[in-house]
Order: structure tokens, then sequence, then C-alpha cells
């Protein structure tokens, strides 16, 4: 009560009160007794009201009355006044001031008591607010325990909540020292149990020593009272709080507490619950992923027992079957066993028959064998008069015919001279196979063949550049028994066949001992080899697998051929041990002696099986490719640079395998300012170039490792070099493909040194030129506004018209980095559009994107993108690909051509006269591939066709105004794949000759080897190497 | 440590790839090891190294050996999640191509080429589009040409599609026989079933979508890469990548070439 | 902690019962426990798990599902994505497969624990747990012949006992033990914990 008493009021008061009295009581002691003096106690008492202790108004009571008892025996007294009046007055005085004293004081006691209700409500209203929210009980327990100390002022307490088993632990505290008391209590135990035994208040004045002390930075006291108290709701006991007090304990404190007891009951249990709620919570979802798991099973085992029945149904009807069968098989063996004895007689007959049958084929091939063998007189007879008249007519003693006619005559001589040594060749297998070649063995000096030999093929070699040496090795025998025409016919084919096989080293001939009796006569060379594969092939008549070996080198092939079943006359054999680009040797091995019996002649062998395919022409060209290339690659910086200190911007990369040259263009660049890397590979040059990013390229097409054009196509593709400008510095092969991939430029080898000059110019131009110009066709005004807005940055200038003829005018006013073409314009479509622009030469041609709104047929879109790079199908998500694309091109494609490069172009489309004129049917589904492949043909001079499948491909090619020269075709296609087509094109007499070259992305060997059998020519494998392909195409399309 | 079986494994893949030209010697060791395990039991072979010479004797054996290495399990709409996205999010995308090619390699049974399939049907797509289904087991290339699947599996298939946004009925596009469900000819005709190796072959086309999901499982970081690199030159730019839904670009060379389009979902978008 | 190279693993395999064991487990971990932990429960095959979420709940080590190829991380628990067998290659690494179920299962406890002892051998410890099937016995053993320590739970006190009971017949070397030896073990085997820059004791 005294918490409510004390609170502050003005000092005045009190001293009003005091003064007030004081002076009543002077004038009441001074004036006359009887007079209403005490009327001015009501002064004091009035104000007295206005403090807060209910003691006041009774002391002003108690002066008053003193004062006016005093008055009665000390005052004057008032002679004209009554005595009993005065008396009467005095009572009526004190009667009035107790009276009133009384009402005042009551008046102080209710404010008081209103006073103390607010502070309780105001202790349940704050408590409630630091209750609430999703408190875990811990936290719950603090807030309360920290809000009840502070709001009574009690240093130290502790709130303990019910937990299992009727324990009570402790939840939460304040201030309190840790250790300094229980961590739960159970009935009875200590105080907290105490209090849950008698869910009581239990109220100490006289704390136990050490009882829940308070400690601060300066010591430890205990507390002078507890207060220890139930929490109680719906008569649950369900906490106990412990508050230490060192003032003692009012009442409100105990009101408050008995207010808040509740209350604190119900968040204590509320929080419990929603602990348990959670926790229910997480088991649940727990329980569910334990039940998923146990469904899980159940499935599993189900299915376990579902596959095990299904097992043995399964092995039930297999059982009835195999009875069944078993039945059946034991009455039709019986039958077989009549049937067995019955084909056995036949097969004899069959076999006799068969006997007969080879008999007569033996015979017949040694008829066709004999017949060629007399024809050679008929055969010789006529030819030889054909190659003397003309002979006769070359050398032209009358003068009367023209250098032409002299060339034809020459020229049918020496066809006559390689008919006439073929038909010797064909007469000279025919005689051997026919059995009418005779060996006439005699002794034979080998040193004496030997210089047989070095005499005629010494000027060959000579002429060749050749090494040539005969050894014999010193444990072999001088001389041998043999047939030595025969002999040296062998050796003969042998080296003429080593010399002409071999570009550069030597060929020897070597004779030695081997084994028992045996001498080797070894012819070895250093030319371009035999894979394994062929080697067998190439001793079997009328069988080169490769035809165009035969036709870079002539002969007839057969030379091999008549050299072995010549050995196998004189009762030896030819071997042959070889390795591609690395040479080869073929050993003849004869006996010292001939033996006593020559082999009778076989009857002619029949066909071979066919064998593996050797590899083809494709492989080896890449073979040869790479051995030619592999010496020049380099692995220092051949020529010095200044990647050692590149400092400033302007620093440029020269990709150039000729040292000397790099030298120049270094030196060059110099002078220009720029600093200077050079790279003498491919891969050095995309290596530094991705390092240092310079700011310019020069680079050269023809590298050892890599096309210098596969070098400029991955700058152009890596974002971090698509913006480096790359000059072209090369034989001019690739000029227009080079621009069309982004090149600034391109100059033709050798150089002069102002194109290098200009060149650097070019370079520093793209170097200064960053603003990028992109046109819109586009005829409706609002979407070409929207366009503008879209495509333009501060890199970016957009030009816009509304018609073709306006779109013509622009381009050809001024180029164009890229432009952007809806096909519906009012004047044109947008189709006669592009083909305008591709037909007159005045118009730079920009990359095109097409933006339209209309579906496209296929043909419709073939047609497109033989000039558009991209066509976008306007819809929700078209702005996006647009800007995409737009952005793309912009650093991918260099557009303008100069006049002089457009002229270069065309002298360049000139140079390629193989192809000039000649039709080529591609036949690919893959856009891209076609268009990249036909950008590199039409520049050639080509015809393009396309076709998308294998259907087409037919179709056009039946087509009667045809005139296909070559087909590529992809094996890869829709609805008729490459290998049917091939084999479709193959089946019509008059495709039999019509070179294909099948396109394949498989690399596996039988791939393409199924692509030859089908059929094909040759093949060559996707991505497309285009020099490799065009050399492939040079080698097949007639001449 | 080493085991016979570590031993004669990477002989074995030396020797198939000698004789047969499939190049198996890139595939992630722990799956590749069990299969062959599963192999050798069935085929009855002893040791791995027994398998190897009858492999180079027998070719048939090597088909045999194929099945054990390639074919693996999968479902129409497998992650509906997946196809919906591919839906809402990359359609409308595809629209702005006149002519569309989409590439699924490693397309086994084709449950993935048909579900993509009827995807395009109902987007209206699939007249102006050409799916390449590509895998290196012909026979599975034949079965899923054939587009014959167990009647037992269309519930599940069912749901799936239902769950990625199907707008009809899946029984709308196979018939019903002999146990089996034939799926539509008209799905097939725009299909191009053709035999193609991520692991030896060059990219082939321009595509601009591919989805090759569950494919790079079963190779290690060398051949994801060359798997990938194969995607990156023939993904048109802006074209589109799917990938499973425990595949990641993140470990490879190639993946500062795509971007992330519906990450949670695995598309990628080629920059 | 990431800069460690990982020596040893755990893998733990369970069905029907074994999510609750697993959880308990995990919650028992010391702060230094170190070696990752790779987990296969039967789930069902077509459907996101919350297996991560309300097996993290409990644990103190982060769980989540693994993307192929991705290395393992030391005190980490991968719990195998539904519908994708789980398995480890060298490096270490993940690995995923779609190929067929086993027994009926993908993910299945014998394509992880027999990839698993492969690359570990004897510096790996597996568990097998509660189920219903006889997934996990042959890669129990698998992991037991390559040295690996072989531990399944006690069957008398797992919920279903004829997994642990096949991993016991399959593997006679295989230990069976209560939950809480388990835990024991887990919480004081060296290996698993992080060292302060000495090598491993074998």
């Amino acid at each position: 009560m005294r918490r409510f008493e004390e609170t502050r009021s003005t000092p005045l008061l009190p001293v009003a009160i005091v003064l007030s009295t004081a002076a009543t009581f002077w004038l009441d002691l001074v004036t006359h007794f009887g007079l209403v003096v005490w009327v001015l106690f009501l002064l004091p008492l009035s104000l007295s009201m206005f403090l807060w202790r209910p003691r006041t108004p009774l002391l002003v009571g108690a002066a008053a009355t003193f004062s006016i008892v005093a008055s009665y025996f000390v005052s004057p007294r008032e002679e004209g006044l009554p005595f009993d009046a005065a008396v009467l007055n005095s009572t009526m005085g004190l009667l009035v001031t107790w009276g009133l004293s009384l009402v005042a004081r009551q008046f102080i006691l209710s404010r008081i008591a209103l006073r103390e209700r607010d502070w309780i409500r105001q202790g349940q209203q704050e408590l409630s607010a630091c209750s609430q929210g999703e408190q875990r009980l811990g936290q719950l327990s603090d807030a309360i325990a920290a809000f009840l100390c502070r709001y009574l002022q009690a240093p130290v307490g502790a709130l303990y909540a019910r937990g299992p088993e009727d324990r009570f632990l402790r939840a939460g505290t304040y201030a309190l020292a840790p250790g300094t008391a229980p961590d739960s209590a159970g009935p009875g135990e200590g105080l907290v149990g105490q209090v849950v035994r008698e869910k009581k208040l239990l109220r100490l004045d006289e704390v136990p020593a050490g009882h829940l002390p308070i400690s601060s930075a300066l010591g430890r006291t205990s507390p002078a009272n507890l207060v220890l108290f139930p929490a109680i709701a719906d008569n649950e006991l369900l906490g106990v709080l412990e508050l230490g007090f060192l003032h003692p304990v009012g009442r409100s404190d105990l009101d408050l507490l008995a207010a808040v007891a509740e209350p604190i009951a119900v968040s204590i249990r509320s929080s419990q619950y929603r602990t348990q709620l959670e926790d229910l919570l997480h088991q649940t979802q727990q329980q569910a992923e334990e039940l998923q798991t146990q469904q899980e099973e159940l499935r599993v085992i189900n299915e376990e027992l579902e596959e095990r029945n299904r097992a043995l149904q399964a092995a039930q009807a297999h059982l009835e079957v195999q009875q069944a069968e078993l039945e059946l098989t034991n009455s039709r063996l019986e039958d077989q066993s009549r049937s067995l004895e019955q084909q056995r007689s036949e097969l004899a007959t069959a076999q006799e028959l068969l006997i007969k049958k080879a008999d007569d084929l033996a015979r017949a091939n040694r008829y066709k064998s004999e017949f060629l063998a007399n024809m050679s007189h008929e055969l010789r007879t006529p030819l030889n008069s054909v190659l003397i008249l003309a002979k006769l007519l070359a050398d032209n003693k009358d003068g009367n015919l023209t250098a032409d006619q002299v060339k034809y005559a020459a020229t049918i001589s020496s066809s006559g001279n390689d008919l006439l040594a073929l038909i010797n060749d064909i007469l000279d297998l025919a005689r051997i196979e026919a059995g009418r070649v005779e060996t006439k063995p005699e002794a034979l000096q080998l040193p004496h063949l030997f210089e047989t030999l070095e005499r005629t093929f010494r000027p060959v070699a000579a002429h060749r550049g050749l090494g040539l040496s005969f050894a014999l090795e010193p444990d072999c025998p001088v001389s041998l028994v043999t047939d030595p025409l025969r002999l040296e016919q062998i050796l003969r084919n042998l080296l003429s066949n080593a010399l002409k096989f071999t570009e550069r080293g030597e060929v020897s001939l070597r004779a030695g001992l081997r084994g028992e009796g045996q001498v080797a006569l070894e012819v070895r060379d250093t030319g371009i080899g035999i894979s394994p594969e062929q080697q067998e092939l190439i001793f079997e008549a009328f069988r080169q697998a490769d035809g165009s070996t035969q036709r870079k080198y002539g002969g007839s092939g057969l030379g091999l051929t008549i050299s072995r079943e010549l050995a196998r006359r004189l009762g030896g054999e030819i071997t042959v041990d070889s390795e591609p680009g690395k040479g080869s040797t073929f050993t003849l091995l004869l006996p010292l002696s001939p033996p006593a019996a020559v082999e009778a002649p076989t009857p002619l062998e029949l066909a071979p099986a066919p064998g593996p395919v050797g590899p083809a022409p494709a492989q080896r060209l890449a073979a040869r490719a790479a051995e030619v290339l592999a010496p020049s690659a380099a692995a220092k910086p051949a020529v010095e640079d200044d990647r050692a200190h590149l400092d400033g911007e302007r620093r440029v990369l020269v990709v150039e395998d000729d040292l000397a040259f790099a030298g120049v263009l270094r030196d060059l660049a110099h002078e220009k300012g720029f600093r200077c890397l050079v790279a003498t590979t491919a891969a050095e040059g995309l290596q530094l170039a991705e390092r240092y990013l310079p700011s310019g390229v020069l680079l050269d097409v023809r590298l050892p490792d890599d096309s210098g054009l596969s070098v400029l196509e991955r700058l152009k593709r890596q974002k971090a070099t698509r913006h480096i400008p790359v000059h072209m510095i090369s034989f001019a092969d690739h000029a227009q493909q080079a621009l069309e991939l982004g090149a600034v430029g391109y100059a033709i080898k050798p150089v002069m040194r102002e194109q290098v000059a200009e060149a650097f110019e070019k370079l520093e131009q793209r170097l200064e030129q960053r603003l990028r110009r992109v046109l819109v066709v586009e005829d409706a005004a609002v979407q070409r506004e929207s366009l503008v807005a879209l495509l333009q940055s501060d890199q970016v200038q957009v030009a816009s018209v509304g018609t073709a003829g306006e779109a013509l005018e622009k381009l050809r006013r001024e180029p164009y980095d890229c432009m952007v073409l809806d096909l519906r314009l009012p004047d044109m479509s947008g189709f006669d559009l592009l083909d305008q622009m591709a037909a007159g030469g005045t118009f730079a041609f920009p990359p095109v994107i097409v933006y339209t709104g209309r579906t496209l047929s296929r043909d419709e879109e073939l047609r497109l993108r033989h000039y558009a790079s991209s066509i976008i199908i306007k819809g929700a998500r078209s702005p996006e690909r647009l800007l995409d694309e737009v952005t793309l091109f912009l650093h991918q494609v260099e557009a303008n051509l100069p006049k002089e490069q457009q002229s270069l172009l065309r002298q360049v489309r000139n140079r390629e006269a193989a192809l000039e004129d000649k039709t080529l049917l591609i036949a690919d589904d893959d856009v891209r591939n076609v268009f990249a492949l036909a950008s590199v043909l039409e520049p050639k001079g080509a015809k393009v066709q396309i076709a998308r499948n294998g259907k087409e491909a037919l179709e056009a090619l039946e087509r009667p105004d045809s005139a296909v020269d070559l087909v590529l075709m992809d094996l890869m296609m829709p609805e008729m794949d490459g290998l049917t087509a091939i084999r479709e094109i193959r089946r019509r007499e008059r495709f039999k000759k019509l070179p294909i070259i099948a396109l394949t992305a498989k690399a596996m060997a039988s791939d393409r080897e199924a692509s030859l059998q089908a059929g094909a020519d040759d093949y060559i494998a996707k991505p497309v190497d285009v020099d490799k392909l065009l050399s492939l195409i040079k080698v097949w399309i007639p001449k | 440590m080493e085991t016979d079986f570590d031993i004669e494994l990477p002989l074995l893949l030396q020797a198939v790839h000698a004789k047969y030209g499939y190049d198996f010697r890139h595939y992630a060791t722990a799956s590749l090891k069990r299969r062959m395990k599963l192999a050798q039991q069935e085929l009855s072979c002893r040791s791995l190294s027994v398998m190897q010479e009858r492999v180079l004797r027998e070719p048939d054996l090597m088909h045999r050996l194929l099945g054990y290495l390639t074919v693996q399990v999968s479902e129409m709409f497998r992650d509906p999640e997946f196809f919906l996205a591919l839906r809402e999010k990359v359609v409308p995308f595809l629209r702005t191509w006149p002519s569309l090619k989409v590439w699924i390699p490693g397309c086994a049974g084709g449950e993935e080429v048909y579900s993509m399939a009827i995807l395009l049907r109902e987007e209206g797509l699939l007249d102006r589009t050409l799916i390449y289904a590509t895998d290196i087991n012909r026979e599975a290339l034949r079965k899923a040409e054939a587009g014959l699947f167990p009647l037992g599996r269309m519930a599940q298939f069912s749901k799936a599609y239902h769950q990625a946004g199907g707008r009809a009925s899946l029984a709308d596009y196979y018939t019903v026989g002999y146990g089996s469900a034939l799926f539509d000819r008209s799905l097939r005709e725009k299909v191009l079933f053709s035999d193609h190796s991520l692991t030896t072959d060059s990219a082939f086309a321009e595509v601009e979508l591919i989805t090759c999901r569950n494919v790079l499982i079963y190779f290690d970081h060398q051949l994801q890469d060359r798997a990938i690199g194969l995607f990156s030159s023939s993904l048109c730019h802006g074209g589109f990548l799917g990938l499973g839904s425990k595949e990641t670009l993140s470990y490879s060379k190639y993946s500062p070439d795509f971007a992330d389009f519906v990450a949670d979902r695995r598309i990628y978008r080629r920059q | 902690m990431n800069g460690l190279p990982i020596t040893s693993a755990v893998v733990v395999g369970g069905s029907a019962g074994a999510s609750e064991v697993l959880s308990r487990l995990l919650a028992d971990l010391p702060d230094d426990f170190a070696a990752p932990i790779a987990v296969v429960i039967h789930l069902a095959r077509r459907q996101p798990s919350a297996l991560p979420e309300a097996l993290g709940r409990r644990s103190r080590l982060p769980v989540r599902e693994p993307l192929d190829k991705e290395p393992l991380a030391p005190a980490t628990v991968y719990v195998a994505p539904p519908n994708y067998h789980l398995l480890i290659e060298r490096g270490p690494a993940f690995a995923l497969s779609t190929d067929e179920p086993v027994y009926f299962s993908l993910p299945s406890i014998d394509v992880l624990f027999e990839s698993a002892a492969d690359v570990f051998g004897p510096r790996l410890v597996a568990i097998l747990l509660s189920g219903a099937n006889q997934d996990g016995a042959r890669g129990l053993k698998a992991v037991s012949d390559a040295g690996g320590l072989a531990l399944v739970q006690a069957p008398e006190e797992a919920a279903f006992r004829a997994m642990p009971e096949a991993g016991l017949a399959m593997c006679p070397h295989a230990q069976a033990m209560g939950v809480e030896a388990l835990a024991q073990l887990l919480r004081e085997r060296r290996e698993l914990r992080a060292r302060a820059g000495e090598e491993a004791s074998w």
C-alpha cells in the first residue's frame, strides 16, 4: 500500500496544510472562545484531500480537536457570548472537523484503491503483451520472470513449469546466479515442492541463508523476503513462480501476483501445447516418409511375388510344352532316320555330279586360257600395224601435218603401246595359267644378272632422282640353277614397280641365303608402301582395290600376279612386307636348285573370298597430307615478337608459318605503331588470340596444323574474340568464304608491301569503327518504330524504311551491317527484294534477318535460307530472339565488300577451272550444311542443286533435263536415307558411273565401308573439311 | 587393391573399340562395372578375358554385350515437370523458328521421342519439326521405331502425361492389341531414327532443341565434355538443351556456352 | 574442413522402419564428425522425396540429394534421389544411373554399397537397417569382402527384420548391433572424425 501513498505530490501542499493548521490554531488561541474560528480548519482538511496519505486528514482533525479544546481553556472569554453557546459552538466544531476528516480519509483511501487496480490491470496487460507470440516455453518463461521482477522491483526470480511426471522444471529465470536454484522439484521437494503440494502462495520473511542469492558485480546478498506462488488455471497447477525481494512484500504485490497467476498458467499451457503440436507435426512428417517407404516395400514384395508366380506359371507351361514336344520328337525321330537314309543316297549322287561339274569348269577355264594364249598372234598383228603407222604419222616426215595432228598421232602411238603392254601381260598370265610356260633351268651367275639389271634401271633411277643399289650378301652363293629368263622377268617387274612407287629415297636389290638351300632376292624401296589389307590384293589379277593408284602410276597391274605365278613355276614364292609411308620389301625366295617336278598348273581357282576393303582414298589423302605437314610444326616462338613487353592497346597478332614473311609483317607492324605477336601454327594463333586479345589479327590461310579459315571461324564464334578484326593474307582460294566468315579483308600472296600496309590500315579503320548500322524494312509504321526502339543503342544506329524500293535505295547509297526484313511489303514481296539484292552487283548484301508474321512452307524457307542468315516467326518471344540475332550478326559478319574486293572475288571464282560449269547435287537435310557447302562450291563456278532427302535426290537425277556431274550424299536423312538412295542410283544403268561422295557423321570404319559397298565412290567425314572436300571433288569429277 | 576384373575391363573395352568401333572407354566406371558383371554372368563367361576372346571372334556376342552396355530404363514423360516447363517456357520460343529440328541423343527405347512428338503435336509444331532420334544400339532403335510398348506401362505413362500438361488422353495416340500399345504412325513420320554415337561421331545438323536426359550420367567427365561440346556445336544460337533432373553443366568446360533457362528443370539456352 | 581429402565414408541402407532409426543416428553425431554419409532408403519412385528435409531437421550435418558427378564433401549426408540408383565413383564423386531396378528397388542399396566398396575398400563403414526385403545383403557382403566394416541393425530391434536378417545370412562377418551401439560406434570411430593435421591411423 505504501507504494501508492508515497507517490509524488507538490511539497507545497503539506506545507500549506501545516501552515494553515498552525495559523488556525494560533487564531483560535488568541481569539475569544466561542468564535467560529474552527471553520478555518476546513481549509487544511480540504487541502489534505489532495494528498495521497489517508492519515493526513486525521492529523488535521486531531490538531483541530486539540486547538478547540485548548481554546476552551486558554482563550479569553467573550463577554457578550453565552458560555453555553460557545461550548456548543466548539462541540459542533469538533464534530464537523472530525466528520470531515473522516470523509477526507475515505476519499483518499478510495483514490488509492483505484490507483492500485490500475496498476494491477496495467501489469496484466504488459504481461500478456510479453507472453504473446509463438514462443517456446523457455523463451516465454524467461520473459515472464523478467517482466514480473521488473514490475515488482524484485531483483531475482525463477519460473518452474510443469514437466512430465508432475515434476516442475526450471523453465525461466531472471538474474539468477547459476547453480543457486534447483533445476526441478517434485511435490514436497524444497520450497517450490511445498507450493506444488499445497497449491498455495508461500511468503517467507525470513529467508534461509544462501537461498536464491542476488548476485551482482559487487557481491551476493540474500533477498529479504521471498514469495512463491502457484500459477493455476482450471484447477490445474502449471507453474510456480519464485521471486526474491529486498523490501517487504506489499499487499498490492500479492494482489498483482494473484491477478496474473492464471494468465501465466494459461500461457505456459498453450506454449506447451504448441511445442507438443510441433513435435507431433515433425513426427507425422517422418511417419509419412516412413509410410511411403513401407508402401514402396509392399509394392516391392508384391512385385516380387507376382514375378515368382509368373515364373512358376511359365515353368509349368514350359514343362507341359516340353512333354508334348518330347512325344512329338520321338515320332519325328523315326521319320527322320528314314529320310536321312534317303538323303544320303541323294548326296552321293549330287557329289558325283559336282565332281563332274568341277572338272568341266577347270577344263573350260583352261580352254579359255588356251584360247587367249593362242590369240596372241591375232591380237598383236593388227595392233602392230596400228603402232607402226601411228609412229610414221607422228614422225611427220613429209611435214604436211599440223602440229595438232602430230600430237594426235603421238597419242595414238603411246596409247597403243600401253595397250600392247596390257595385252602382253594378259597373255602372259593366260599362258601361265594355261600351263603353257615351260621353265628351262640352267646355271646362272647372280653378279652377271645384277649387272644386266643395273644397266636397265640405272638411267630410270637417275632420272627420278632415286638411289639404286645391288648387293650380294657374303654367304650368298654366286650361282644358282633356275630359269634365268623368268627370274629376270620377275626381278624386272619388282624393280620397276619399286621405282614407280618411290618418290624419294632409294631402291635396292639384295641377295642372300635363307634357311635350307633357299636364296632370297629382296627388292626394297622407300616408297608409299602398302597397307596390310592391300598386301594380299595386289597379287590378285584384275583386282586392284584402289583404282586411283593405277590411274596415278600407270601399268596394267598384272605384273605382280604374273611374277607370283612365275615364281611358283620356279618352285619359289614371293612375299611382301610393307608399312604405308615407310616403304615395301618384296622377297623372292627360290630354291638353290629347281624342284624335281614343278607343280602341274592348278585349275582356275574359285574367286577369292572378298577380303576387307582397303582404306579408301580419302583416308590415304589425309594420311599423306599429315605426313607432308608434320615436320613443320614449330615448338618455340620461331620469330621473335613482343610478347614479353606488351604494353598499350595497339597489338596485332600475326599467324603465318612462313618465318621470313612473318618477320616482314612484324617489322611492318612496328612501323605502324603496333606491338606484334607471332604465331606459326593455327593452334598457337588461337591460343595467343585468346590470351592476349589483340586489337587485330593478320591470318594466313595455309597453316601446318589447320586451315586459317577454321581459325577465323573459331575466333568469330567465341564471345571474347568475336570483335577482333581479322585480315587474311594467303593464296586467294577462300577469299569469299573468309569475308563471309567475318574477315575485314583479304590479300593474295605474293603480297606487295603496299597491300600489307593496306591491311594494317583496314585493321585500324575497323578499330575505330564502332557504330554499327542496321536497316529495318517493315511496312507497318507502329511495328517499324518499335523495332527501331528495340534495336537502337549507342553502338547501333538503326535506319528504317517501309517499302522495298526505299530499301534498295538505302542499300545502294550506304553499307549496312545487318538488315531486318518483313516479307510483306507494299511494292514488292520480301522474296523478290532478296532476289533483286542478289542479282545486282551494285547493292551491298548485308546479313539479312527475315522477321515475318506468316508461317513458311519448306520450299519458301529453303528459298529464304539462300540469302537470309536467320528467319524469325513473330510471336510472343520473337522480339527477344530478334535482338539476339541482330547482336550476333553485328559482331559476326562483315557486310560491305568494297568494289575492288568484289572484282577480286570474281577473279577468284574463275581460278578453279575443275568445277566451272559442273553441276553438283547436294543431298542433305541439314540446311546449315547445305548452304555452307554451296557457299564454297558456287564461287568456284559450280552449279549447286539441293535435295533434302534421298527421294528428292533421285527425282532430281531422273528429271529429263538433269545434268548432274557429281553427287554429295549425306547418309542420315529423313524419308530415304543416303545408303538406300545410293543403291537406288546405282541400280539405274545410266548412273553407274556417276561419281557419288558420301557425307557421314559417323566415325566407325564399318559405316564408311557400308557407303562404299552401297556404291559410293568415296566418303568424307562431317563436319566437312572444305579443303579436303574440294580435293575429293576434283579427284572424282569427270574432266 | 586392383582385382583381375579391374585389369581386364580396360583391355576388353580397348578390344571392343579396336574391333567394332564402339568406344566405352570413357563410360562412368561404377555403372559400367555393374553392367559388365551382369553381362559376364549372363553370357556365362568365367572372366572378362574369356569374354574378350569370345567377343573378338563372335560378332553376335558383341550385339548381346551391346544390349547390356547401352539400354537403360526410361519412361514416357519422365519427370513431368520437365515437359511442363518445355511446354510453358520453351515452346513460345520454338514458335519463332520457321522450321524446327529436335535432337534426342541416346533415345534408347523411344519413350522420350514419343513424348516429345506428342507434346509438339499438341502445340501445333510437329508439322514443321524433324526429330532426330539417335542411339548407338541399332536393336534399340529398331524397337523405338516400331513404337510398340507393353500395355501395362500405359497407366503410369498416362498419369505422367497429364502431370506434364497433356491436353487430351494419352490413349488418343495409340491403339491397343495383343497386350501392347502401338503409337500412332503419324507421330513417327516426323522422326528420323538413326545410328549415332556421342562417343565417336560428330555433329550432323543444326538443331533448335536437344533433350538428352539421363544419358550423360553414364559418361565420365571427359566424355560428358565431348558430348556437351557436340551439343554446343549442334545448337543454333538461342537453341535449348534439356538435361536430366540430376545432371548439370556446372562441371563442364562448355558451361560458358550455355545460360540457365529454367534452372530447376535443367533447361539451358545456347548463347 | 572442405580442404581435407575424403579418406573414408559411411553408407547406410534401409527400408521400412529405417528412416526413424537413421534420424536418431544422425542426431547423435558429434561436432567433429567429418566423413560423408551416403544413404539409400527405398522411396516411392515417381514423386519428389521429403526425406532430406525430414532427416535434416534432426541432423546437425547438411542433408541433400547429390547431383551427378558431384564430388563428395566431408560432413555431409547425401540421400539417393527417387528413381535413380546412386553410385560412388573414384574421385570420390557420385554417379547416378537409371538402370533396371535391383530387387524391384530404384534406388537400390546393393548398387550403392558395391560401388562404395569398390572405391573405399577398407575405409568404409556400411550399415544395413530395418527393412522387408533382401536388397542390401549382397552389397554388405561386397563391403565386407573389400575389408570394410559391415554392420546391421540387430533384427530383434528392427521394425522389420527381413533386411537385417538377409544381410547377416549373406555376410556372416557383419556385426549386429542395437541402435545405441551403432550411434556410439559412429560417435567414437576415429577415422570418421576430423583430424587436426594428422594422417589416418591405417
